[in-house]
């Protein structure tokens, strides 16, 4: 397994992880945690210790932005890059700024595997 | 005797005896003082008529030198304003009747004149002609102000159509308003539940892309209809967030002319590929406008794309920049004219209408043109869209300054 990238994927939309887990896990280079409750990424992440955290921003209990902040409060976790994967935005919002809104990174969905991969490649250089 | 009424009296008689009675008769008159001017012939009393004031004119019809009607419509063509009595014989009696109906004020029977009567039909006549004066001048009167008022009335209508029109409008403006409202927050709820789905599919579609063969021809153009679908559906959310999401504008001043040159660079392709050829006239000088040049430039690439899908055989658009005067002071205006088929009537009231669209089969949302309409009323300018007389269509867009 040397060289495979450990990915959390933070979405109270289970079908959408799973299916997120199943493509990127058949490339051979990803493994892929789920979490759908925002309130337990933290633990979850410092159980999995990801290299890359998706997340989703509109989630009940805790939304995405809180999730973040606790994530970055973690000594452990805090430098693991986050990027945001959400429907509030679209594709054209999220690339006018190269993949940075309000100086975050963001993926919009609908999104292709083939973007959730240059996306880890990107942040994972 | 100072205060008896004087009046003035034309008498035409030629017969001297007869003239002579009536003249007696009238001066015995207790409550009056005549004045008679006799004439015997028609001629000299119609002369005497013209510049002499006279009160009333007691005539006989068969005169020397006129007989019968004639000299009934001389005397009354001659002085109109004054009441004529007839003097008749017994034979011609029919004739002064006749003369009464024609507007004479009375006749008298010469063989069954007597003072008194004399005195009373003269009086009378008199009475009767003022008091018929004083009724046309009455009628008259009424229908001057019956026409003001009617005027006044009609122009109080007028402003009350107005003013009904204006409250229409402001209502349909209101009502407008508050749809688009309701649409923009609806739009952004439904763009974020939809969204979520739709990533579901893709991902699951592509998931089974890789278990199926792709080589078989049914299996490949499944999955091209379900890719089809799902950036058709994600195209369709999109604009709805775009919708959602036009209040927000970074506004500078730019130059027109540079909003159209960098839209026309967007559409370039399209233009080509469908055989549309772009003329431009750019005003010299324009003044700056204050816009959000990303929104502006959303705005003319998605007026281009439509003139360029009005003319699916290839034409030519027009684009014309300009200084303007319009009712509500200066404005910059860019015109883009095509030379398509125009706008059907019945479609033209509701383009700007959300989704109101013409282009189902190509995919088209319905939202373009009520998101540039938006737009527009978020730079606190306007967008008319009109057909052209020789063909196709124009859109004018108005930036006030």
């Amino acid at each position: 397994m040397a060289g495979v990238k450990k990915i959390l994927i933070v979405d109270d939309e289970v079908d959408f992880g799973k299916m997120v887990k199943l493509n990127l896990e058949r490339t051979g280079e990803y493994q892929v945690m789920q979490e759908t409750k925002g309130r337990n990424a933290v633990e979850t992440a410092k159980a999995f210790m990801p290299d890359m955290i998706f997340l989703d921003v509109v989630m009940p209990e805790i939304d995405g932005g809180d999730v973040l902040a606790k994530l970055k409060d973690n000594a452990a976790l805090k430098d693991i890059p986050v990027v945001f994967l959400t429907a509030i935005i679209t594709d054209k919002e999220a690339s006018a700024g190269d993949g940075i809104v309000a100086g975050r990174p963001f993926l919009a969905k609908p999104v292709t595997t083939a973007k959730l991969i240059d996306c880890i490649k990107k942040y994972l250089k | 005797m100072a205060d008896k009424q004087l009046i003035k009296v034309l008498l035409v008689e030629d017969n001297p005896e007869i003239a002579r009675l009536i003249r007696d008769m009238l001066r015995r008159s207790p409550t009056c003082t005549f004045e008679v001017t006799h004439h015997a012939a028609l001629k000299p009393a119609l002369e005497y008529a013209a510049s002499n004031p006279i009160d009333i004119v007691v005539a006989d019809l068969t005169l020397p030198d006129s007989e019968g009607f004639p000299t009934f419509f001389s005397i009354r063509s001659t002085v109109p304003n004054v009441p004529i009595i007839i003097l008749t014989g017994i034979d011609d009696e029919e004739m002064a009747v006749q003369a009464v109906r024609e507007g004479a004020q009375d006749y008298l029977v010469k063989s069954q004149i007597d003072m008194h009567i004399l005195l009373r039909a003269v009086q009378y006549a008199i009475e009767r002609h003022r008091i018929e004066a004083a009724l046309r001048r009455a009628t008259v009167e009424l229908e001057e102000r019956v026409n003001e008022r009617t005027a006044e009335l009609s122009l109080a209508n007028k402003e009350l159509e107005r003013e009904i029109e204006e409250r229409i409008q402001a209502q349909t403006q209101l009502v407008q308003a508050a749809k688009m409202e309701v649409i923009g927050r609806l739009a952004s709820g439904v763009a974020h539940e939809v969204r979520n789905p739709l990533a579901i599919i893709l991902q699951a579609k592509e998931y089974l892309e890789g278990l199926v063969d792709t080589k078989n021809e049914e299996v490949s153009s499944t999955l091209q209809s379900m890719t089809r679908a799902l950036t058709r559906a994600d195209t369709i959310i999109n604009g709805l967030l775009d919708f959602s999401r036009i209040s927000q504008l970074e506004i500078k001043p730019h130059s027109v002319n540079e909003l159209v040159e960098n839209s026309l660079m967007l559409v370039k392709h399209q233009c080509d590929r469908a055989h549309v050829t772009v003329e431009k006239k750019f005003g010299e000088s324009l003044p700056p406008v204050k816009a959000d040049k990303v929104k502006i430039e959303q705005v003319l690439v998605n007026l281009l794309i439509n003139a360029i899908d009005a003319m699916p055989d290839g034409g030519v658009i027009r684009i014309e920049t300009s200084v303007s005067d319009t009712v509500s002071g200066k404005a910059v205006c860019v015109e883009i004219h095509d030379s398509g088929s125009g706008i059907p009537q019945e479609n033209l009231a509701k383009v700007f209408d959300p989704f109101f669209t013409t282009k189902r089969v190509k995919h088209g949302t319905g939202l373009g043109l009520s998101i540039v309409k938006s737009i527009m009323e978020m730079h606190h300018g306007s967008i008319d869209i009109r057909n052209r007389t020789e063909g196709g269509a124009t859109v004018t867009l108005l930036f006030p300054l």
